[in-house]
């Protein structure tokens, strides 16, 4: 490529940022609800939060289980500089915000290289140990400090003024995440990269072949910190309001959780992951409450189903192949009809626009793998068994339920029990873990990058092979 | 001139001594060969040279500077680089990545113009890969280019660990039994390689192996090790018929 064309493909890339950001924020935000903005807002957050620590854990294979305090620094300190340096009216908010967003950046870069220098010398769970107590050394430092708001939280103000400061605008979130995900991939896309991929496969043999595995392992710690420091200074001015519990272990769990869902190493799988796991739990809060009948019921049903049917499906596959493909085909065919059927009902229901989008694209999506890829007809009968199975989990949770109903001793421990669907987030969200660890141990994209080769290649179509830099 | 100068290298791991006063010396341009019995501290000497283990006592000369205390990867862009006894290449990249990461030393962008996409680094990557591909075609690798490394056939993993080596432009080049688990018709063309090596480029190889036709086929001299300390060094028909040589390692004439 020659520097003219770099040049122009650049300005063009930025240009359509530009008009993105520029749409997102004139257009589509006002036109939709308080609650889809947060939706959007927070899930980019999360979405820049798994890309950040994708870099630490998933590019450089550096095992960080204590990414929320490099958030939650960031967020503290821009909110500390705000409430004594900030007066409003004295400063355009979203450029004072981009000041801040630098400090954030560079407190938590700070943070990093002192996290950094431990991975040095540690590996693998030791180094986890070390960030995760890191982790909490830093919620118990601010919690005892009664100028950062302790336990009861920080209120994020202007100097001249009371009212919480709530200056993120839906633009800059989209913004970061770009920017965020830009400069991951940029580094992927140059030699640059490689050093830190070699570290995460060999230590030993990246040095011997000349790679200063101590600067790139701090590198990544301080960039990978730098960016949850800009999300932590977008969220507390975003809020206006910060507590601890919202950077706490917890926070770094599902960090993790997203990083790993998404495929360890792949920025895009990162990102989606990111993006989608805060929805999918989040967009389950308007739920009715369920009874611990019910929960139990499912989950008695579910490991049953599971124990037979891995015996059974063998079983068909050597008795009866092609009858057996058939059925499991028209089965998932059912499957495919009932997704795209859910995704046009939920258009009907009162329930945020984000939910419904993302309903519905899974639907058309799957149905598009399903129907119209090169290996439909193995990847059909392989949705009919999971729809079979599926079935089979309803059809089993009603007698299990009447079961435990039934039974003295269970109805005695259950009966009083019911769960509040919000609180269902968490084990939903474990659940969907244990499925993809069980399945795609190496996470949904693996180590590599959505591509739409990739999908290309999926459909039969005609593409071109991976090249670096190319 | 020498190119390497081993001086009385010892190094001990608690009571044991792993290698015991052993110096040598590696001419520019020469085939030298380190061979002895299992648990003779052959690969040992290896990291001490390569910066992995610093020696208890003794110097180690690279270039006419000692390179004791210096980190593995400072003593790789002085122009030692290695392979691996058990292959260590970087088994999720693809052969041409693996490859990259050897000429990456050499590189003069930085990190932060990589991070904003400028065109020296983006020029340099192509560089890189371009010189990659090169070398990937030297060693008939270059149909391999966009497989990942950990899926190669064993062969080719050991030629590809030779390949990523010499992507840093090494002066002196370490290869650590680069024959184990070669079938004869894939060290035939092994031997041919190494001599290429040294033919074309000039390369100045120190090598590990236990296959007695491709060391003596191929060393221009060698150095034998037991129980951590030298027991003969000459050419290879003096080795041949060292009795102490025989007696350690050989076991009968070859």
């Amino acid at each position: 490529m020659t520097t003219a064309r770099i040049w122009l493909v650049r300005l063009l890339s930025l240009g359509a940022v530009i008009l993105f950001l520029w749409l997102l924020q004139t257009k589509i935000s006002p036109a939709l609800g308080f609650l889809d903005n947060r939706l959007i807002q927070i899930g980019l957050l999360y979405a820049t939060l798994a890309v950040s620590l994708n870099l630490i854990n998933g590019i450089t294979g550096q095992f960080s289980i204590g990414h929320a305090a490099f958030y939650q620094i960031g967020a503290y300190t821009s909110a500390i500089v705000s409430i004594h340096y900030y007066r409003t009216g004295t400063i355009e908010p979203w450029v004072w915000l981009l000041l801040m967003i630098i400090v954030g950046a560079v407190a938590a870069a700070m943070a990093g290289f002192v996290v950094g220098l431990p991975s040095l010398r540690l590996r693998g769970d030791y180094l986890a140990v070390v960030t995760l107590g890191f982790g909490e050394i830093v919620r118990i430092i601010i919690q005892a400090q009664e100028s950062l708001g302790g336990s009861y939280g920080l209120t994020v103000s202007a100097s001249n003024s009371d009212a919480p400061l709530k200056i993120a605008p839906m633009w800059m979130f989209a913004a970061l995440a770009i920017f965020v995900i830009a400069v991951c991939r940029n580094l992927l896309k140059t030699a640059h990269g490689l050093p830190f991929l070699a570290v995460r496969e060999d230590e030993l043999a990246a040095s011997a072949m000349g790679v200063n595995t101590t600067l790139t392992k701090v590198t990544a710690f301080v960039l990978g910190a730098a960016f949850a420091g800009m999300a932590g200074a977008l969220f507390s001015h975003y809020e206006g309001f910060i507590t601890l519990k919202q950077f706490d272990m917890n926070q770094s769990f599902l960090i993790l959780a997203m990083v790993v869902i998404g495929g360890t190493g792949s920025i895009t799988g990162a990102a989606l992951a990111g993006f989608f796991l805060y929805l999918l739990p989040e967009s389950l809060r308007d739920l009715p409450d369920v009874s611990g009948y019910a929960v139990f019921g499912f989950a008695i049903s579910v490991v049953i189903v599971l124990i037979v049917s891995s015996k059974t499906r063998r079983y068909v596959r050597l008795t009866s192949p092609g009858a057996g493909q058939t059925l499991f085909m028209i089965f998932g065919l059912v499957g495919v009809l009932g997704a795209l059927f859910m995704g046009f009902w939920i258009w009907s229901q009162e329930v945020p626009r984000m939910t419904q989008f993302s309903v519905s694209v899974l639907a058309v999506g799957l149905a598009c793998a399903m129907l119209f890829t090169r290996k439909r007809m193995p990847n059909l009968a392989g949705l009919g068994w999971i729809v079979l199975c599926f079935g089979a989990i309803i059809a089993l949770t009603y007698p299990a339920i009447q079961g435990l109903q039934s039974n003295a001793f269970t109805s005695n421990l259950l009966g009083e029990i019911s769960y509040r669907a919000g609180n269902l987030r968490f084990p939903l969200f474990s659940a969907t873990l244990v499925v993809v660890m069980l399945t795609r141990p190496q996470g949904l994209l693996g180590h590599h990058e959505f591509s739409w080769d990739w999908v290309k290649k999926l459909f039969g179509l005609p593409h071109k092979s991976k090249e670096l830099a190319g | 001139m020498n190119l390497l100068t081993v001086n009385r290298a010892t190094i001990r791991f608690g009571g044991l001594v792993a290698v015991n006063d052993v110096s040598f010396e590696v001419p520019q341009g020469r085939l030298f060969g380190l061979i002895g019995p299992n648990g003779a501290g052959k690969t040992t000497c290896f990291n001490l040279i390569t910066g992995i283990y610093r020696p208890t006592s003794g110097d180690i000369l690279f270039d006419g500077e000692s390179i004791v205390g210096k980190k593995p990867h400072q003593i790789a862009a002085k122009g030692i680089c290695r392979t691996f006894q058990n292959i260590r290449l970087f088994g999720d990249l693809s052969a041409l990545e693996n490859v990259v990461v050897g000429g990456f030393l050499r590189h003069r962008s930085t990190l932060p113009e990589a991070l904003a996409l400028m065109p020296r680094a983006i020029h340099e990557t192509e560089g890189l890969v371009e010189y990659a591909m090169h070398l990937l075609d030297t060693f008939g690798l270059a149909h391999e280019a966009n497989s990942r490394s950990r899926d190669l056939d064993y062969g080719n993993q050991r030629r590809l660990e030779i390949a990523r080596a010499m992507a840093t432009k090494p002066k002196l080049l370490l290869l650590d039994e680069p024959a184990a688990g070669m079938n004869p018709m894939e060290k035939i063309g092994l031997m041919a390689q190494i001599r290429r090596l040294r033919d074309e480029f000039g390369q100045t190889i120190l090598l590990i192996e236990h296959d007695m036709k491709v060391v003596m086929g191929v060393c221009e001299s060698i150095f034998v090790l037991d129980h951590g300390a030298e027991i003969a060094h000459g050419p290879p028909e003096e080795i041949r018929n060292d009795p102490k040589v025989i007696e350690a390692y050989l076991g009968e004439p070859v």
